[in-house]
């Protein structure tokens, strides 16, 4: 699991800090929140501690309205186990028995200027982004009618060229060689080039050209979901290559199933036209029509029909 | 698998010549050699993804060569980083 700082977040969400606490750089691993209004009133089963403590308007008041007592000891309690941080919304002041109790533990106080529920939902929006599983792939990412296509194989077969051809037939790069792969959620991949990168491409034998520059801005594209991955590799004749297209092969990255495709790269070959058919064929059986499927169908209902036929003789 | 780490001290940082060389070398071997720069991991053989990392005079690097050829891979990639990417092969 990822983690990521509270002083990350404090910059990028425009937040405020009231105390630091003992350290601003605590570590954050979920992007799940906890309103603590139940903690405050006294039930601490279950009690999400890990988690960032927001405090709206409706906890406030509820702490306003305790005995001073009472109020000390769930505090106490609510911050002695250990929570990481508390943001108040609203731009709320922090009543001076609150910061006391956050200074006996030194927990971080944040506040935001944005009304509760604004400021938790873009705070799990970046929690959920910046805590994503990341890594980086060699290989060429384009998008091909629509659908992201990951080329990998290795060094010099040719991936780059392919991609060259595919953008020539139209289709749009989002990078080349390395490509940076973020696991948004259970089964959805966004690839992204480094920024350093972006848009150029290596070809041997003429080295680095800028596709952008070259192509006009509609043959890249920033970012996008893989949908297929499209192995080459060399021709082996001692391999059995895939002839009918009914078994589904697959490969996972970061833990995310993708259909995969493993084409044999020989001389004469048209890649690129290949993996062109290669997402029409993947967009049909998403559609629920399979080429190969209804082939065996037809050939079954045939040999049915004349089963029958014999029968009646 | 063998891996070193470095500390890049090339004046003007691993630019487009000097990583030219570099992947011209790893090209030669078998091996899979890596370039790793905090958490992000580059292939040694490909040249974006070189530039790709960043690298800086300064900067921590290692480098990992995993295959038959992996010690003479990294044994050249450390002569040529040595020499200040000068060494001609």
């Amino acid at each position: 699991m990822r983690s990521i700082s509270i002083e990350d977040m404090i910059r990028v969400l425009d937040m405020e800090v009231v105390y630091e606490g003992k350290s601003l750089s605590i570590d954050i691993e979920t992007s799940d929140i906890n309103r603590p209004g139940l903690q405050f009133a006294g039930f601490f089963d279950y009690f999400a501690s890990e988690r960032i403590q927001v405090i709206g308007k409706v906890e406030m008041t509820y702490l306003e309205s305790m005995d001073p007592d009472i109020r000390k000891e769930r505090l106490i309690r609510f911050f002695g186990s250990g929570i990481p941080c508390v943001l108040i919304s609203r731009n709320m002041e922090v009543p001076p028995y609150f910061l006391e109790a956050a200074k006996q533990f030194g927990c971080p106080i944040i506040r935001s200027r944005k009304v509760t529920t604004s400021i938790i939902h873009r705070m799990i929006n970046y929690l959920d982004s910046a805590l994503a599983p990341k890594i980086t792939r060699h290989g060429v990412l384009v998008d091909v009618y629509g659908e992201g296509v990951l080329l990998i194989g290795e060094s010099g077969i040719g991936k780059s060229e392919t991609a060259l051809e595919l953008i020539k037939r139209g289709h749009r790069l989002v990078a080349d060689d390395a490509v940076e792969i973020k696991k948004v959620a259970e089964n959805r991949l966004i690839g992204d080039s480094p920024e350093l990168i972006r848009h150029f491409m290596e070809i041997r034998g003429i080295g680095i050209i800028d596709i952008k520059a070259m192509y006009g801005v509609g043959a890249v594209i920033r970012n996008k979901a893989i949908d297929l991955v499209v192995e080459l590799e060399f021709w082996d004749s001692n391999k059995e290559y895939d002839r009918l297209g009914l078994i589904e092969e697959y490969t996972e990255i970061l833990g995310a199933k993708l259909p995969k495709v493993v084409i044999p790269v020989r001389p004469g070959r048209n890649l690129a036209i290949i993996i062109e058919v290669a997402v029409r064929n993947l967009r049909l059986k998403r559609m629920g029509y399979n080429a190969a499927q209804e082939l065996d169908n037809r050939l079954t209902s045939l040999v049915q029909s004349n089963t029958n036929n014999d029968d009646s003789y | 698998m063998v891996q070193k780490d470095f500390v890049f001290e090339n004046e003007a940082g691993l630019h487009a010549r000097p990583a030219a060389r570099l992947i011209k070398t790893a090209g030669g071997f078998q091996s899979d050699i890596s370039i790793i720069h905090g958490t992000k991991k580059g292939n040694a053989k490909s040249l974006l993804s070189v530039l790709a990392l960043g690298i800086f005079k300064g900067t921590q690097i290692t480098i990992q060569a995993d295959g038959p050829d992996e010690v003479a891979a990294l044994y050249k990639i450390e002569k040529l980083i040595e020499s200040n990417f000068s060494e001609i092969d």
